[in-house]
């Protein structure tokens, strides 16, 4: 379980989490949505090690998150996107993925220069893995391409194969679906639903696209001003009066 | 514009996964022309060279292309600027010289303790990696002068400002390297070597992890890569051809002196990796052997820092790649495929 307790965020003086307490069940898929600012990146950002918290604590399966390094959080099974894909420039694809693929990698400096049999294993498996993982989000014909010159939803695709292909147990997906067309964010959609299916991982899920969230996902946080406004199944939260308020809006609730 | 290219070498490395036609002899065109052009300059560069004014830089551009492949694949692969790494060649010309004109040991020990002292200094300052961008170069080039005092002031243990003197050829089991070519052929053929071993790195997990570390470090460290490590790592891997350069460099001059590797001669290989390419080590050793080469036709008025400096600034008005990037573009453009980097 993902469990969240008093978590205070700070960034000079401004609180951008104050006091927020949830917890994901094991196994499921939690969509965390709220407007602009009300603290989601913030809160991903906490749980993968990249900001550190002012107080509190994010425990995964009662390992303590918060205050880990990035490369330890990630040790442990917790793979992420980001809100602006961040794409290794240079490289290829298919070269992206294999980087997303790392821990499950044990060759060094010396079996790369020497070319060495447990190299080349480790290569295979790498590449292996990668075109597994592009081929899960349909996204093996970018394969060879540079990945700067993917326009920003491949690159997309591209970003959540990277986060797929070391078979995370914990997985934030930050706004996965941004910048794709309809028919692209549909595909993914029942990309994810498939693999979510197929594979045995908790997902906390932030995406702006209702639809596109509320396909997948079996409960949602709401935040709002870095706090936690509600809690609970899609169709409650369609019909809390809180959230229709701070987010959804009147004529979202209607449709 | 750029469109859609073949799946040849894709992002700079043999990936064949598309297969293709004949993904070998494509493989063979993309990156064995490097190895061969650099083989044929072994063969041919003393026959068309040998005796000109022009032929003992080329010995020293090969010695200082030696160091040049740890510089690339330091500042160019893992983008860890390094404006000190003559330090590193210090350690291998000091520990050669003493060790075969004071303590009687042969050359080749030499070159172990070189690669030794080099890899022990690279431990000791590797928390400055910690550093980034300008602030890293700076403590490089504090590194480099505060090991230049250090040598200065050791006078019993170094010769101080006089260097040391009378060091003997380099000879393995009795086989002697001595004369012009013979260094000529020695310091390119372990370029040759360092290119295709620099080259396997930069196309396996540790040299992907660098470009991640270099190109985003939060993002890399999301995946699990540790940068401290392998920054750390890739220090030390760095200095080892910059100590075996330094060995090479004391047995072929036979003197050596603290300004051998003051703050210029860093100062080259870094701007050779630079003007050269990041990406390639095959352009920061064409650099490198331009700038030795051209310092033959130094004048008092244009000098060889003056050439460096033109060098950078016409090359990265032309492409933010350096030279590699140029050529890539020349050939792209030839090509029709338009891509501009790969």
């Amino acid at each position: 379980m993902l469990e969240t307790r008093s978590l205070t965020v700070e960034f000079g003086g401004v609180a951008a989490l104050s006091d927020v307490t949830f917890s994901v069940e094991t196994g499921s898929v939690v969509g965390l949505i709220g407007p602009n600012g009300a603290g989601k990146s913030t809160f991903i950002g906490v749980a993968s090690g990249a900001v550190l918290p002012s107080q509190g604590s994010v425990t995964w399966h009662g390992t303590e998150l918060a205050g880990k390094r990035p490369d330890q959080i990630a040790r442990l099974g917790v793979g992420r996107t980001f809100q602006h894909t961040r794409l290794f420039p240079g490289l290829s694809a298919l070269e992206n993925v294999m980087i997303g693929g790392h821990l499950a990698g044990q060759s060094g400096v010396f079996g790369a220069m020497f070319r060495t049999p447990r190299w080349r294993k480790d290569e295979a498996l790498l590449r292996d893995a990668a075109v597994e993982a592009l081929e899960a989000v349909h996204g093996l014909h970018l394969a060879h391409r540079l990945s700067e010159d993917l326009p920003a939803g491949q690159q997309r695709l591209v970003a959540v194969a990277r986060a797929l292909v070391g078979h995370p147990s914990l997985l934030f997906l930050d706004e996965p679906a941004a910048g794709l067309t309809d028919a692209e964010r549909e595909l993914l959609g029942e990309d994810l639903k498939r693999y979510f299916a197929e594979h045995d991982l908790t997902v906390l899920l932030v995406e702006h696209n209702l639809g596109f969230l509320m396909s997948l996902v079996s409960s949602i946080v709401v935040f709002d001003r870095g706090g936690v406004l509600a809690q609970g199944a899609p169709a409650q939260i369609r019909s809390d009066p809180a959230v229709i308020e701070a987010y959804l809006g009147a004529g979202h609730a209607a449709s | 514009m750029r469109t859609a290219s073949p799946p040849v070498a894709v992002g700079g490395g043999p990936a064949t996964l598309a297969g293709g036609i004949t993904p070998r002899l494509r493989w063979m065109a993309a990156w064995g022309w490097q190895p061969a052009l650099l083989l044929a300059w072994i063969l041919l560069g003393t026959p068309i060279f040998g005796g000109s004014d022009v032929y003992p830089l080329l010995v020293l551009a090969g010695i200082y292309g030696i160091a040049v492949v740890g510089v690339s694949i330091l500042a160019g692969l893992g983008g860890q600027i390094t404006l000190g790494h003559a330090v590193f060649m210090a350690m291998g010309a000091y520990a050669s010289a003493l060790s075969t004109t004071r303590w009687g040991l042969s050359p080749v020990v030499g070159i172990l303790l070189g690669i030794t002292a080099a890899l022990t200094l690279a431990l000791l300052t590797s928390p400055i990696l910690r550093l980034r961008g300008w602030y890293l170069a700076m403590a490089t080039i504090a590194i480099s002068f505060m090991l230049q005092e250090v040598i200065v002031n050791l006078k019993t243990f170094t010769g101080g400002n006089n260097g040391i003197f009378g060091i003997p050829p380099l000879s393995v089991g009795g086989l002697e390297v001595t004369g012009e070519p013979a260094y000529f052929a020695l310091a390119w053929s372990i370029v040759l070597i360092l290119l295709l071993l620099g080259r396997n790195i930069t196309h396996s997990r540790f040299g992907r992890s660098l470009t991640a570390i270099n190109k985003d470090a939060d993002s890399a460290a999301s995946v699990g890569i540790n940068p401290a490590r392998a920054k750390a790592v890739l220090w030390l891997v760095a200095c080892v051809p910059a100590a075996l350069a330094g060995s090479v460099f004391a047995h072929y001059s036979l003197f050596i002196a603290p300004s051998d590797f003051a703050f210029s001669t860093s100062l080259l290989l870094f701007a050779a990796v630079i003007v050269g390419g990041e990406r390639s080590i095959f352009g920061g050793l064409f650099m490198v052997a331009a700038l030795v080469a051209m310092s033959a036709y130094v004048t008092e008025t244009f000098t060889i820092d003056l050439m460096e400096a033109v060098a950078m600034i016409v090359v990265y008005l032309l492409s933010p790649h350096g030279l590699a990037g140029i050529g890539r573009a020349l050939i792209g453009r030839l090509c029709g495929t338009g891509r501009s980097h790969a």
